[in-house]
């Protein structure tokens, strides 16, 4: 036995009672009283851990003023989400899994989950709760008990001390009292109901616990009997307190939130057509005629730039009204050219000057080995003729016999760009040439392949064509077969083998955004 | 019967009383709190309580929760975008409270229509700053503070966007009445190929920005 203890615990004087003193007693009922409290206390917050319940210690105060922080809250198993409506249940914070949470739940979700909410927050939880979250359902509320937990995590060692000090101080007040009161019958035991609390031992002190209160009482003021391990009831007593100690805690945190609800955005559904529109072209062929014997090509840009199908009335010439380019317009049609002389001709024959600053772009899809014309200024409007002989042709775009696609443009020689990779893939793609003070630029599917520091192209008249056209002398680069030599063919169509959709035309130069934007806009 | 009789009888009282007070006081405090005809629709604000509110970028403080990125109205700057098209507005955020509390920004849950997520190309760069607590910082962002700027991201996708609590980037407040102005900017960024951007067409994104003092 310590010598603190034996402090508390003076030896019996069997046969000499200690004064009378109405003080002592007094202060030992007091000090019992006190510790008997602390005692049911603790024994009300363990015992319900025998039947599943599990306590948790409230550490803050948004269930004010039902709940208070050192509250202990006893949580029993609970899943069916309909009793837990209206309750303060325990469950795992979704927010952060690493924290319990006592809170109401005030309303069920359509999916299953709950909403949970503090009594003292303005606002409802942020994040619902999930059955699998839930801990317990709140059942019985201990005041205070855990207390000097919330004070040990704060760091309130005053208020622990005092807490601890006033047991103390009751035990030894107890201890004086019992001095004047030792009975020459220690078997006349004043305190039989005591034998009730048995089980409590039994869960905490081992086996040692249980053998001891199965024959001895546990008084939890240190009850002086000679024969009684007094050490056994301090032990309790002590194990108690600990294990009060170790109560995991939950939080009922102060929260508020604010919303700004349903902020949205939406991109366009842009239109290719209205994009065209919108970029003001100089003509806008949309190829989306059908018929078999059509010839008018619509000018969509309002300038009434129509063009012609030639030749027109000969059903094999176009297979038209095809699936076009454009995923998103309607209707989305296209024509392919299904025959060597088939071509799409500007039908005014006035021959206008060619652009200076110059935008053509052109959907093309083809799995031809022999190139060909796309779309071109040319001289004369229909038909080839040689160069320097009538014939001018350039700022056109062609294939050559590997299916790359060229930008050219002649100023006292051919100024070229060319794509990196064969397009005669039998896809849609969109080539876009530019020309103009920037120089020449050549766009494959909306982003930019090459450059060419050409600014200028050359100083002619003449017609826009889609599909047929005179190529002969723009054979550098060319790669595949059916190259073009001036010498062996001077005026020689190379009509492109393939479907063609949305030509359009500009007399400025399109950036490489606007382009860009053209393109994800099909 | 002897005086230590009489003495021992008295002090049998107090084991009783102990325990009849701790009775008491579970039994009591359970009912109160547990019971399931306890009325729990009215706030209590005993103790403490924290409050939040914020203006909807609106022109006077009036704790509004409108939208202020308004994409589904046309003729809005968020409606009709185009890549690369960016804006950018304020809204500001009181707290009232008697505590101090880390006050933090997320989104919701993010909703959409079309035929790809439009949320992870909506970029958004977050700037948090106090204001005075008169001071209304509308959705013109005129008035948005040049010191003191908390960062909450940069160019941050908005599907990526912190939306808990505890994975937002915390603003400590005191306590009692504060505002806090928030700008944030959009950006419609690139998927990174012209096809990719293609199929964003029509898409769109809606998303809560939520505030939340803890």
């Amino acid at each position: 036995m310590s010598t603190a203890a034996a402090a508390l615990e003076p030896a019996p004087v069997p046969d000499a009672p200690a004064p009378y003193s109405r003080f002592r007693l007094t202060a030992g009922i007091l000090g019992r009283t006190w510790l008997w409290f602390v005692a049911g206390c603790l024994v009300v917050t363990l015992v319900p851990i025998l039947f599943g319940w599990r306590p948790f210690v409230i550490e803050s105060g948004s269930m004010e003023p039902r709940i208070n922080v050192g509250d202990v809250v006893l949580a029993s198993p609970e899943t069916d989400t309909a009793a837990l409506l209206g309750r303060v249940t325990v469950f795992t914070d979704p927010g952060r899994p690493e924290q319990v949470k006592s809170h109401r739940i005030v309303a069920i979700n359509p999916d299953g989950s709950m909403t949970s909410k503090g009594d003292a927050n303005p606002t409802v939880d942020s994040m619902p709760v999930q059955v699998s979250d839930v801990r317990g359902l709140g059942r019985l509320l201990v005041g205070f008990v855990g207390l000097p937990l919330i004070w040990a995590q704060n760091g309130q060692w005053l208020y622990l001390l005092l807490f601890l000090l006033s047991m103390i101080l009751a035990a030894q007040a107890m201890s004086r009292d019992h001095e004047d009161d030792i009975d020459s019958d220690p078997s006349d035991d004043d305190d039989t109901g005591d034998a009730q609390i048995v089980p409590l031992p039994q869960r905490l002190g081992g086996s040692t616990g249980s053998t001891i209160a199965a024959t001895t009482p546990l008084d939890p003021g240190l009850s002086f009997r000679a024969r009684t391990p007094r050490w056994v009831a301090r032990s309790a007593y002590v194990g108690l307190l600990a294990a009060v100690l170790s109560i995991p805690t939950a939080g009922a945190s102060f929260a508020a939130t604010t919303k700004n609800a349903a902020n949205a955005w939406a991109v366009g559904n842009w239109d290719y057509t209205s994009a065209i529109t919108a970029l003001g072209p100089y003509l806008y062929w949309k190829l989306d005629e059908t018929g078999t014997t059509t010839t008018v090509a619509v000018d969509t840009s309002g300038n009434g730039r129509t063009g012609t199908y030639n030749p027109g009335a000969t059903a094999a010439s176009f297979t038209r009204g095809i699936a076009g380019a454009l995923t998103t317009d309607s209707p989305n049609l296209a024509v392919t050219l299904t025959s060597a002389t088939s071509c799409i001709n500007t039908t005014s024959t006035t021959a206008v000057a060619a652009p200076a600053q110059l935008s053509e772009i052109v959907w093309f899809k083809s799995t031809s080995t022999t190139g060909g014309k796309i779309l071109g200024f040319e001289q004369p409007r229909t038909g080839v003729a040689q160069a320097g002989s009538g014939g001018t042709y350039d700022r056109h775009i062609y294939m050559d016999g590997a299916g790359k696609v060229w930008f050219g443009v002649y100023n006292a020689g051919d100024s070229l760009i060319s794509s990196s990779t064969a397009l005669n893939d039998g896809a849609w793609h969109m080539a876009a040439g530019t020309l103009g003070t920037p120089g020449m630029k050549l766009y494959i599917d909306g982003t930019l392949v090459g450059t060419n520091p050409n600014t200028v192209g050359e100083a002619t008249t003449g017609w826009w064509r889609a599909g047929c056209g005179n190529l002969a002398g723009w054979g550098d680069g060319w790669t595949g077969g059916n190259s073009p030599t001036t010498s062996s063919a001077p005026a020689r169509n190379y009509p492109f083998t393939g479907s063609i959709d949305e030509v359009a035309i500009w007399t400025t130069v399109l950036s490489a955004t606007q382009i860009r934007d053209l393109y994800i806009a099909k | 019967m002897s005086r230590t009789n009489r003495r021992r009888t008295v002090r049998a009282v107090a084991p009783v009383a102990g325990l009849l007070a701790a009775g008491l006081l579970v039994w009591q405090g359970s009912y109160a709190a547990f019971s399931a005809t306890t009325n729990n629709t009215a706030d209590a604000w005993s103790t403490g309580n924290l409050i939040l509110t914020n203006n909807g970028g609106l022109a006077a403080y009036a704790g509004s929760t409108a939208a202020i990125f308004a994409g589904t109205t046309v003729g809005q700057p968020e409606n009709n975008i185009k890549i690369g098209a960016t804006g950018t507005k304020c809204i500001t955020v009181q707290s009232g409270g008697s505590f101090a509390g880390n006050l933090a920004l997320y989104r919701g849950l993010v909703t959409g229509t079309g035929s790809v997520a439009l949320a992870p190309q909506i970029g958004v760069t977050i700037d948090a700053a106090p204001v005075a607590a008169a001071t209304n910082v509308a959705s013109n962002c005129t008035g948005f503070p040049a010191v003191s700027i908390t960062n909450l991201g940069t160019n941050v996708a908005l599907s990526a966007y912190p939306s808990t609590f505890a994975a937002a980037t915390p603003l400590p407040v005191a306590a009692g009445t504060l505002r806090v102005a928030y700008r944030i900017t959009w950006t419609l960024n690139s998927t990174g190929t012209n096809a990719g951007d293609n199929l964003l067409q029509g898409a769109t994104a809606q998303a809560d920005l939520n505030w939340e003092i803890q």
